[in-house]
């Protein structure tokens, strides 16, 4: 048994080693050498390193010393800037993003232009599968094409061509977040909610300016391009807040969602309960699977606030993108809270053009499980991501059956609005969402065998680190939470002096520094 | 007085029971106060530990700072002995029975200390003998463990730069270890990270201070304070399985076969440790080299030709070899050559009447005289 175990840890260890040199290989198979010094200086398109802190020193300065007046150049240098930041990661990719953006410009323009409905709606149409099918090559292409090779070869059928191994797609960061920008901009300037941009370069830093380039917020052109357009002011107020939510966001990704990733993933030496289930006991998983709601939030929220933190020190706003999702009382008010940019995005551009409430319960229910399975899709080309956004449609749907049911039983309803029947809504919401978070991962095995060793009484390895860290950690989240939710925290930096402030500053950064683990994770919702 | 009546004087909060919005004047001055109050706040408080931890060796690496804290109540008490050596000394060399056992038999006491340090070699033990002296630690006896695969000639340079970094260097350490085959641009790189982000470097050695189970193992810096007043790194566990032995077995045959059956001891490793015993002679320290005890199958592990170069080396380097490695039975290692308790008790006995005592002996003379 124990040799069993050592030579499967081996094996995943060896597998996890292997992966990137892959992924870098492919990378660098047609690149220039001034872009290969660019990856040298700013390696990972992630804002908690200090090659992206001495590029946005660089640019801040440079944006800031443009005199005002100067605002399409200031413009300019934003646009130059994020396309650097994505070509340091891959040059043909910001080539190729570039290009898409410009052709979106291009389509809205000749659709603004034209009166005729007829020729709109084919130019909208082509914009739309123009950005889906950017997308379908580059994230779903592997998945399709080897679901259809084993269908064909469930019938006995060849299909002519090998499968894809995942490993070597290579696909280009923020596709889904920038796609879907792109997407609501043609379909608005269709429906004439807003005008197409007429300015080139303002309409290449709505989709390109890196803060939400590489995993959000998803912005609305009619929030962003208002904002572009404004000449911007020196605002020590918006630096102080850009930098209270850069600092919030470094201390959500580098001091809990990388050290919750050592008792999902594991070590070097001891991969994790994500990665090895079937080597873990009940107790570690369950652990494990609360580490994982933890660390997907804070990687997700602290990645959003690091990117609204850094567009508020150029005199941009944008959307928020959390507000506490773990204390939501039921799935739907979750998903009000959770990625709001994603959720009111699939609400406008899928579940209301697709009929919303407005229909019969059933045509309501379809319509929220057919919204819900995309969003699913949206964050990962599998069978898992499917079934989780399947999950979560159907939970949406028996939230609404349910809370139908509650307004025929005004007591329940009472009983439910209790401090205790809020606090226990807000556990099983909890307990329901995490379940979910099983599945929000490739490998559609291991999901399963996780959560047949969660509800048995099995033996096996505990976690990798000490649980002390995890339960303390989670009772200093959940606090943290409580003090925001009764708007002490509000109070608190609007009315401390500046020095406390500012000490307050420093040792949250000191302390995101000291708690880092020692191999910086890659951000969950970076691959989406 | 007034400001020790009143510390937190310049700590002035708006009141907020008025329930006067604060304007927006007023928060831009905060602001603007707040963002240069934090950048400076973090400024003085890298500057700070920086500095601190150039001057304070226990910050930067608290492998040899812990030991020196255990080892300092022991200096001028009786002669002292001090092991120096990898994680195999470190769990082998049990002091206190050493200590006991020279008492019993020779009635006078000596201090002995175990300075074993985990994928340590020459270079490493270099550096300490040389803090040692400076810290006033010069012992009379250093026994000096050889791991022959740390005396690997390698293309790219000595072992342990693998485990030895810039941030467990002071600035006055990093040309003796670019002297050593060590690459100065990385060594200083890393030197300069924990001089001038020290937070961010020193991260595991300042968190193993506080809360030791939130560090996996691998980045664990606390060895040294988990070990007894002697330096020993007391093993967990009295007994170890066969089926143990062997997993153990396995993972020792992965790191060392591949080193060992073909090593060539030469290079910068055997510079450093040349190095040392002039180190030693010039400051008239007595010195024994000695190879742990291994098991059975670990020493076959050794081509023939191997051992002869290794013979050749102790041979040339004209100091009295003690070749331990037959003095342990397999049942008493975990993997092959880290000792659980009852091989450090047979270890350190041996060695104590073996080695120790005779010196012990000969050393009362020689005072006497």
């Amino acid at each position: 048994m124990l040799f069993t175990h050592t030579v499967a840890i081996g094996q995943t260890v060896e597998e996890l080693r292997r992966s990137p040199d892959r992924i870098e290989t492919a990378r660098w198979a047609s690149e220039w050498p001034y872009f290969r010094w660019l990856h040298e200086q700013l390696p990972e398109p992630f804002f908690h390193t200090q090659g992206f802190l001495l590029f946005f020193l660089v640019v801040a300065i440079a944006y800031w010393l443009m005199p005002r007046r100067f605002n399409t150049a200031r413009v300019w240098l934003l646009v130059i800037a994020s396309f650097h930041f994505y070509a340091a990661w891959n040059a043909s990719l910001a080539l190729l993003v570039t290009v898409t953006t410009l052709a979106d410009f291009l389509f809205a323009r000749w659709m603004d232009s034209s009166q005729r409905p007829q020729l709109r709606k084919a130019i909208v149409w082509a914009s739309v599968c123009m950005n889906l099918g950017v997308l379908c090559y580059f994230k779903y292409r592997g998945f399709f094409l080897n679901e259809l090779h084993e269908s064909l070869g469930r019938f006995g059928l060849d299909a002519n061509y090998s499968k894809l191994n995942p490993m070597d797609i290579l696909v280009p960061f923020g596709i889904s977040f920038y796609t879907f920008e792109a997407i609501s901009y043609a379909v608005d300037v269709y429906k004439r909610k807003i005008r197409a941009e007429r300015s080139l370069p303002h309409f290449l830093l709505f989709i390109l300016f890196f803060p939400h380039l590489v995993a959000g917020p998803i912005v609305r052109a009619g929030d962003f391009l208002k904002q572009a357009h404004r000449r911007k002011r020196w605002n020590w107020l918006r630096v102080q807040i850009g930098l209270q939510l850069f600092l919030l966001g470094a201390f959500k990704k580098l001091a809990i969602a990388d050290r919750m990733a050592v008792f999902t993933d594991g070590t070097a030496g001891q991969p994790g309960p994500f990665l090895n289930p079937e080597f873990y006991s009940t107790g570690a998983l369950w652990l494990a699977l609360m580490a994982y709601a933890l660390r997907i939030y804070c990687d997700f929220s602290g990645y959003s606030d690091m990117a609204i933190g850094t567009a508020h020190m150029f005199g941009y706003k944008l959307a928020r993108n959390f507000n506490m999702p773990y204390l939501s009382a039921n799935v739907s008010e979750f998903w009000r809270r959770w990625h709001i940019s994603l959720s009111t995005w699939l609400r406008d551009y899928v579940f209301i053009p697709l009929g919303g409430s407005r229909g019969s319960g059933w045509a309501t229910n379809r319509n929220l499980l057919i919204t819900m399975v995309l969003g699913g899709l949206w964050h990962g080309a599998n069978w898992t991501y499917i079934v989780w956004g399947l999950l979560h449609g159907t939970m949406l749907i028996a939230h609404r059956q349910f809370r139908a049911w509650c307004e025929t039983k005004p007591v329940v309803e009472a009983y439910l609005n209790t401090w205790v029947g809020t606090a226990s809504r807000v556990f099983v919401t909890y307990i329901c969402v995490s379940m979910c978070w099983v599945f929000f991962r490739p490998e559609w095995g291991k999901a399963i065998v996780m959560l047949e060793r969660m509800f048995g009484l099995y033996e096996g390895m505990t976690l990798p680190l000490h649980n002390r860290s995890l339960w303390y950690t989670v009772v200093f989240v959940l606090m943290c939470h409580l003090l925001v939710a009764r708007g002490y925290w509000q109070k608190i930096w609007e009315r401390a002096p500046a020095s406390v402030l500012g000490a307050g500053y420093a040792i949250c950064l000191i302390t995101a520094m000291v708690l880092a683990p020692d191999s910086g994770k890659s951000f969950i919702y970076f691959t989406f | 007085m007034r400001l020790f009546s009143r510390p937190f004087a310049f700590v002035r909060w708006q009141k907020a029971s008025t329930a006067k919005p604060v304007s927006v004047a007023s928060r831009r001055r905060t602001a603007k106060r707040a963002v240069i109050a934090g950048f400076a706040c973090f400024l003085l408080l890298s500057l700070g530990l920086g500095v601190t931890s150039e001057v304070y060796p226990r910050i930067r690496d608290p492998f040899y700072g812990d030991k020196l804290v255990k080892l300092q109540p022991k200096l001028g008490t009786a002669p002292l002995i001090v092991m120096l050596g990898t994680s195999r000394t470190g769990f082998g060399f049990h002091g206190i029975h050493i200590e006991d056992t020279v008492l019993r038999e020779t009635g006078r006491p000596i201090a002995a200390f175990n300075y074993g340090i985990p994928a340590s070699g020459p270079i490493t033990h270099l550096i300490y003998l040389k803090r040692l002296i400076e810290d006033g630690a010069t012992p009379d006896l250093l026994i000096l463990e050889i791991l022959p695969s740390m005396l690997a000639n390698t293309n790219t340079g000595p072992l342990e730069r693998h485990w030895v970094f810039g941030e467990r260097l002071t600035h006055r350490e990093i040309p003796l270890v670019v002297k050593h085959g060590f690459d100065e641009t990385e060594v200083t790189r890393r030197w300069r990270g924990a001089t001038f982000n020290p937070w961010y470097a020193l991260r595991f050695q300042l968190l193993g201070r506080v809360v030791q189970s939130w560090i996996p193992w691998q980045c664990r810096y606390d060895w040294s304070r988990g070990t007894d007043r002697c330096g020993w790194g007391t093993p967990l566990r009295d007994f170890s399985t066969p089926e143990e032995r062997a997993i153990g077995t396995i993972h020792a045959n992965n790191e060392y076969f591949a080193v060992l059956h073909n090593l060539q001891p030469n290079g910068h490793a055997v510079a450093a440790l040349r190095e040392l015993l002039h180190v030693c002679k010039e400051r008239g320290i007595a010195v024994k080299l000695l190879q742990m005890p291994e098991s059975v199958e670990f020493r076959t592990w050794y081509s023939p030709e191997v051992n002869r170069r290794l013979a050749a080396l102790y041979a040339e380097l004209g100091c009295e070899m003690i070749l331990a490695s037959d003095w342990v039975p397999d049942e008493l290692f975990t993997d092959g050559h880290h000792l659980l308790r009852p091989g450090a008790e047979r270890f350190s006995e041996r060695l104590a009447r073996d080695v120790l005592i005779p010196w012990h002996n000969q050393n009362a003379k020689r005072v006497a005289r």
